[in-house]
């Protein structure tokens, strides 16, 4: 069977690719390729949440302004607010206002209102697990008050408050068991798991007296130049450049926020969040003041932590083992020592070892409790339950709190 | 019988070294094509229908596919002749002709989803705000020129892709091991039965990779250890897959279906990008050319079948007519992908089943009645291939160890 051959010719090829070429040229160009002008983009670097008195969210964001600055100082920033029934339509309202098309991309923190807490939070946090733009990597938060408030304060430690609190939340605050630092995919996860509780931080915010003031600003110098922070963003969307005339404030984040089916339940105090995160974060070193009935206060560097959480059910009666291992080694005493005593700090008194696996039994036991009270299944025992013991699940899964009877192990040991 | 040996001769002798590919860069197809774009919507799919129970879901379907394959590889190890020639020879030239044409409009559709799905992942992932449609039109150009050069560049292209794939995907899967949590994959088989095989069902087009292996039948080279080799090859992408999956799962667990663009999102957790930047988005480029490759094979194949089936030597036309076909498939489900996705997986899996499974499980059967008519028109005997072939071996020892001085090394 004859067979019809093709050839193109080689001029024609080469013809081809240059118009393919030239015709991507002028899309690009032209911008065809749907890319948006920066300077009609904002970078939203936090998001606050609140909700206003007839239901609808209120959505404060924190924008870089991606302007080229001549004098060269710190980035600038504002904060916008937009309220509607839904988050995409405050987001909506503030491009609405400004112009500006909200890109979520960089926003790594979502800070939640007192308003917001009392509800399901999953009510606003939909919308960003919706976004492909916005990665889930973003780091959450409660606050005592609204969410404006703390996104439109001014630090003395950064220029904007939105880099302030990602400081404060940042991994490396976990790492040290002082910050319950959670992420909106981590947070979600557990709200969908069996067990539905969830906890992150809970922040408050500090002011600074005037002296602290004058002292931060005259030692670091970021926070004289750095405060451009908006200072007002009302609910009708003014954004100002200037926050001298406002007191300066810290945040506090060492509380954690417990929620149950998206609720906020109880807030844990800073020892009892501590005791949480050595059991189930991932700590590198920590340190736990121990005091001693003498008077004396040591502080204990904890290395090598490693929680453990175990569920059994022997003899029909679910047992939940907590057990906390830790190295010891003295980090500091409050009344003066030998030059002997300060070289070995890798000898820990049995007194000292003793006494802390008291005080951390103590506060696990404390937040495991507060936790029973408010059906907060923190320590995930309902999830234990079904992947191990599927037998007990339907058996259990109701009342597996009120059933439950907790047993703590605390082993903290000297490196010697 | 003896028109129709004539016949077979012809047709291989036609067919000429463009449309063969070797051994290992069909192996290098099966290792790295075959995981490539299984990696984006397959595991939210799966995690949709099967949840925890995703790796059962999709290993029934990969002991399916394998077994596929398998029944294909033996066959190009028993003989040199092409899926049209061994129909040829059973059927006769226009039922070959026929199969292919079908073969072909199977290996079109079976890029539909693929391509759309590429478009969505790329407009969603690569571009920070939503592009228009346009940014995608490239993709057939580069598609098209690869349909137009026959199958020998799909092997080349696997020899690059084989690079390409082994430096992305380990890092990826590196920067994700740390957020992986394997407990989320517990209790097994609390799905059931029932909602595990209607996951393995819903991405049978995902895993219809013996679809393309047939058309390689009789075009490649068939070297020492092909079984073995292409069997590990296999073996290994698909690893590679339930391994993914068990990463993916162990990071998002509950959320996992909502994750749709896996491969971009399991490298985020990593704790170094926070101080590095999104670093991982260079292996997702590196390992977005394998795709490409990827998804550019079944193109090939279609453009290749069509051809055969018309019995012309024009690729570009049928390069230009498929890629064409695909754009305005593309161009026209723009806006619907949910309802396409739905349509193909949830009601013409079947033609998977039939195409990528059935088809190539029946295929041995071709070969029945072959060695018949191989004696009949050759009436040496395999004994006696075989002395010829030791005499011929002996000759050639004899020979050497004549060139080579005694006590010595030749040099």
């Amino acid at each position: 069977m004859k067979k019809t051959r093709f050839y193109l010719p080689r001029r024609w090829g080469e013809k081809i690719i240059l118009f393919i070429v030239a015709f991507l040229f002028l899309l690009f160009f032209s911008t065809d390729f749907g890319l948006i002008d920066i300077q009609k983009t904002a970078i939203i670097l936090a998001a606050g949440i609140d909700r206003t008195e007839d239901g609808n969210f209120s959505v404060t964001a924190q924008i870089a302004v991606p302007e080229a600055s001549k004098s060269g100082g710190a980035a600038q920033a504002t904060a916008i607010s937009g309220s509607g029934e839904t988050i995409a339509r405050a987001f909506q309202e503030i491009n609405t206002k400004t112009g500006w098309f909200p890109k979520l991309i960089f926003c790594d923190l979502i800070v939640l209102g007192e308003t917001v807490t009392q509800g399901n939070v999953f009510d606003c946090l939909s919308y960003f697990m919706r976004n492909e733009q916005m990665s889930d990597n973003c780091l959450l938060a409660a606050c005592e008050g609204s969410a404006q408030e703390i996104l439109t304060a001014t630090t003395p430690t950064e220029s904007m408050p939105a880099l302030a609190l990602q400081k404060i939340l940042a991994t490396e605050a976990k790492e040290s068991g002082n910050i319950s630092t959670v992420n909106l995919k981590d947070f979600a996860a557990d709200y969908f798991s069996e067990h539905k509780s969830g906890y992150m931080p809970f922040l408050f915010l500090l002011p600074q007296t005037e002296g602290a003031q004058g002292g931060q600003s005259g030692e670091g110098g970021q926070s004289g130049g750095g405060a451009q922070t908006a200072a007002a963003a009302q609910d009708n969307g003014q954004s100002g450049q200037s926050g001298k005339d406002q007191k300066s404030s810290v945040f506090y984040g060492a509380c954690t926020a417990v929620f149950y089916d998206g609720k906020l339940k109880t807030v844990l105090t800073r020892e009892e969040s501590f005791a949480l995160n050595l059991v189930v974060g991932k700590v590198r070193q920590a340190t736990l003041q121990v005091p001693l009935p003498d008077g004396t206060a040591y502080a204990l560097s904890l290395t090598d932590v490693k929680g453990k959480i175990n569920l059994q059910t022997k003899d029909n009666l679910p047992r939940l083992k907590i057990g906390l291992k830790a190295v010891a080694r003295v980090s500091d005493c409050t009344v003066p020592k030998s030059l002997e005593n300060i070289a070995s700090t890798n000898t820990v008194r049995e007194e000292l070892l003793q006494k802390a696996e008291e005080l951390l039994a103590r506060d696990i036991s404390a937040v495991f409790e507060k936790c029973r009270e408010n059906q907060c299944d923190i320590f995930g025992a309902l999830d234990r339950l079904q992947k191990y013991h599927t037998t007990f699940y339907n058996a259990y899964k109701e009342d597996l709190l009120a059933r439950i009877v907790p047993t703590f192990e605390i082993h903290v040991r000297d490196s010697d | 019988m003896k028109s129709n040996t004539n016949m077979n001769n012809t047709t291989s002798m036609t067919r000429n070294d463009k449309h063969t590919v070797t051994t290992r860069q069909l192996c290098f197809m099966l290792a790295f094509f075959l995981p490539a774009n299984k990696i984006i919507l397959l595991p939210s799919v799966l995690t949709q229908y099967a949840g925890n129970d995703l790796l059962l879901a999709a290993l029934a379907v990969f002991v399916l596919q394998g077994a596929a394959i398998f029944a294909l590889l033996w066959i190009m190890s028993r003989t040199e002749k092409t899926l049209f020639e061994l129909i040829e020879g059973k059927f006769g030239t226009w039922a070959a002709r026929i199969f292919y044409f079908i073969l072909g409009a199977y290996l079109l559709f079976s890029s539909v989803l693929p391509v759309t799905e590429h478009r969505l992942y790329t407009q969603n992932t690569m571009y920070d705000t939503l592009p228009t449609i346009l940014i995608f039109i490239p993709f057939f150009f580069f598609s098209g020129y690869a349909a137009a050069k026959g199958l020998q560049c799909a092997g080349r292209a696997a020899d690059v892709s084989a690079l390409l794939f082994l430096v992305s995907v380990p890092v990826l899967l590196f920067m994700s091991v740390a957020s992986v949590d394997f407990t989320a994959l517990l209790p097994i088989g609390s799905a059931g039965a029932g909602k595990i095989f209607n996951a393995s069902a819903h991405v049978l087009s995902w895993c219809s990779d013996a679809g393309w292996v047939l058309v390689f039948l009789g075009n490649v080279r068939v070297e020492k250890n092909f079984l073995c080799k292409t069997g590990i090859s296999y073996a290994c992408g698909a690893g590679v897959v339930l391994l993914f999956l068990a990463v993916f799962y162990g990071i998002f667990s509950t959320v996992a279906m909502n994750e749709s663009f896996a491969v971009v999102k399991i490298a985020r957790y990593y704790n170094a990008l926070k101080t590095l930047g999104r670093i991982d988005y260079l292996f997702i480029y590196i390992l977005s050319l394998v795709q490409l490759f990827a998804l550019t094979l079944p193109i090939q194949l279609s453009a290749y079948t069509m051809g055969k089936a018309f019995n012309t030597d024009m690729p570009p036309l049928f390069s230009a007519i498929v890629n064409g076909v695909l754009l305005l498939v593309v161009l026209f489900t723009a806006k619907s992908f949910p309802s396409l996705e739905r349509t193909i997986n949830g009601y013409l899996f079947p033609v998977f089943l039939v195409f990528a499974n059935a088809l190539p499980l029946l295929c041995p059967l071709l070969l029945l009645g072959e060695k018949q008519a191989r004696r009949d028109n050759n009436p040496q005997t395999d004994e006696q291939k075989d002395k010829e072939k030791d005499n011929d071996n002996r000759n050639n020892r004899d020979r050497k160890r004549q060139q080579i001085p005694a006590g010595g090394k030749e040099f």
